[in-house]
């Protein structure tokens, strides 16, 4: 094992084309192997081919958008080729990350050129590309058996962020609830209440399109468009939400002792594909019992929905937080002062959403 | 990167584009600086500023406001001052290098026409967040493998950040 300065010239540059055709080549041959399988899904309106090479991603991969589940096509917006391959990845050359890259961090490493996309998460093991070339991208797994559960519950977030950018889409890390004919955004970093807001909201007559995060278009009336049925819970607070108790669920094997459960396909009726957003709610834990809405300007949105977006999520870039803001200034914005009384919160966000604009 | 305190008046900045960016909106501005993962607002006296860095003379900024604000101009540069070396300091603005002879883009409209944004002079203040540095933070020595792909250092715990969660 070398150590990597990161101020070292870059020794091997490879082709980040020729790398994306190797590691290509590389699922081809799996395939070939094992045997492969197809699953289809709507994401944000386009259909996308998933390509399993084997079985062993499919239980893995598929739950968390099988709400999203469609018919095949002659041409698919997207394919995804798929495959586990324990010992793959060291024998494939290490792309150019250092060439220039994506914003960074401790987790991930990525490239981008008008045409590849590469990320690496360090802590799933996960090599994700995209080549908006020719509408393909490998979703390779070190080891499918150690794939967290954050990722399981939430998979492919890289090559769809990639793939549905061109297509008008961006990927944000929000909660997302409503009816067909609008609902709300719920923003905010990790812990500011947006995941338990989104759960308090199932089996009302406002429907589940996401606690952590959902594809956004940015038309003339944004637009938020589920991407998982998937809801994550701490396994103490369970017993706050009794409609979830009741689901089949996995502790997160990593030992954080969060739940995954997955709403489809026992409760389908509680999930929608996505609906116009009518408002974007930012909620804020308070001491009190009641629950209350206030406007808030579209410079406060942005700052609790920009950021943990930015950040968390890898392939964004300087025009993300554009498109955010434009999002921000086309709809009305609330703080969501949530009580301690959870089964009061729909009705406040079905009331800003039936007020059109003013809670 | 410049004379902090004891900058010249015919000194002017840029953005630090495009490691910074930035949302104007009424009242407030957004700054991201993406090489740190922190954040920043700026409304009143710091957003007119703000809206002003590219290409505006430090001189003229200062003229200006003491001018909209009917307020000594050594006032407005006692705080100005100040807080353009905090902007500097963030790694938000650096100095303007312009060629010799080409004159530093000014503002086309007449800005004594435009109102104040406030009823009097305050000094402008850059809030900061960093609560999402964590995400953000360079290990700046990683371990890899014989062909190059990082991997946790042996040890290291799995990374449990309550975002990814």
């Amino acid at each position: 094992m070398r150590t990597l300065n990161p101020d070292a010239p870059d020794v091997a540059r490879p082709d980040p084309a020729a790398f994306f055709e190797t590691v290509h080549r590389a699922f081809e041959h799996a395939d070939h192997a094992a045997g492969g399988s197809d699953r289809w899904y709507l994401i944000a309106g386009h259909p996308v081919r998933l390509r399993f090479a084997g079985s062993t991603l499919i239980p893995v991969i598929t739950p968390a958008l099988e709400h999203l589940s469609t018919a095949p096509v002659a041409r698919p917006a997207l394919t995804v080729c798929l495959w586990d391959v324990e010992s793959l990845l060291p024998r494939v050359p290490a792309p150019p990350w250092r060439m220039h890259g994506d914003i960074n961090s401790q987790a991930s490493r990525s490239y981008s050129d008008e045409r590849i996309h590469i990320s690496f998460d360090i802590g799933t093991g996960v090599l994700s590309m995209v080549d908006d070339a020719a509408d393909l991208a490998v979703y390779c797994v070190r080891d499918a058996r150690r794939l967290p559960g954050y990722e399981i519950g939430a998979p492919l977030k890289p090559i769809l962020q990639r793939a549905m950018r061109g297509r008008g889409g961006q990927l944000v890390h929000a909660a997302a609830v409503g009816r067909p004919d609008g609902g709300a955004l719920l923003v905010g970093k990790g812990g500011s209440g947006k995941s338990t807001t989104a759960l308090t909201c199932l089996g009302t007559e406002l429907l589940y399109a996401g606690d952590d995060y959902c594809m956004l278009s940015t038309g003339s009336v944004p637009y938020a468009h589920s991407l998982f049925n998937s809801a994550k819970v701490y396994a103490e607070d369970l017993g706050r939400f009794p409609r979830l108790a009741a689901l089949p669920s996995r502790l997160d094997d990593l030992g954080i002792d969060k739940a995954l459960v997955f709403l489809h396909p026992d409760q389908r009726e509680w999930i929608t594909t996505g609906f116009p957003v009518r408002a974007i709610l930012v909620p804020q834990v308070t001491g009190r019992q009641e629950t209350s809405a206030m406007p808030i300007s579209p410079a406060a949105a942005l700052k609790a929905l920009a950021p943990s977006t930015i950040f968390q999520l890898a392939g964004m870039d300087h025009s993300t937080l554009g498109l955010l803001a434009t999002c921000v200034r086309r709809v009305p914005c609330y703080a969501l002062h949530l009580g301690s009384t959870l089964s009061a919160i729909p009705r406040v966000i079905q009331d800003v959403l039936a007020s059109g604009g003013a809670p | 990167m410049y004379g902090g305190s004891g900058m010249s008046t015919g000194l002017y900045f840029k953005v630090n584009s495009p490691s910074v960016v930035h949302e104007v909106f009424d009242d407030e501005v957004v700054i991201i600086n993406l090489d740190t993962g922190v954040y920043y607002s700026v409304n009143g006296v710091g957003a007119e500023i703000w809206t002003r860095i590219d290409g505006a003379v430090v001189g003229d900024i200062i003229d200006d406001l003491a001018s909209r604000y009917a307020t000594p101009a050594s006032d407005v540069e006692a705080s100005v001052r100040p807080f353009l070396d905090e902007l500097g300091a963030e790694g938000l603005i650096v100095p303007n290098q312009t060629a010799p002879g080409e004159s530093p883009r000014r503002p086309t409209r007449d800005t004594a026409d435009v109102p104040p944004r406030l009823p009097r002079f305050e000094a402008p203040v850059l809030r900061k967040y960093s609560d999402m540095q964590e995400l953000l933070l360079l290990d700046p020595i990683h371990e890899v493998d014989e062909v190059g792909w990082p991997v946790r250092p042996n040890g290291a715990d799995e990374q449990h950040p309550k975002d990814r969660a």
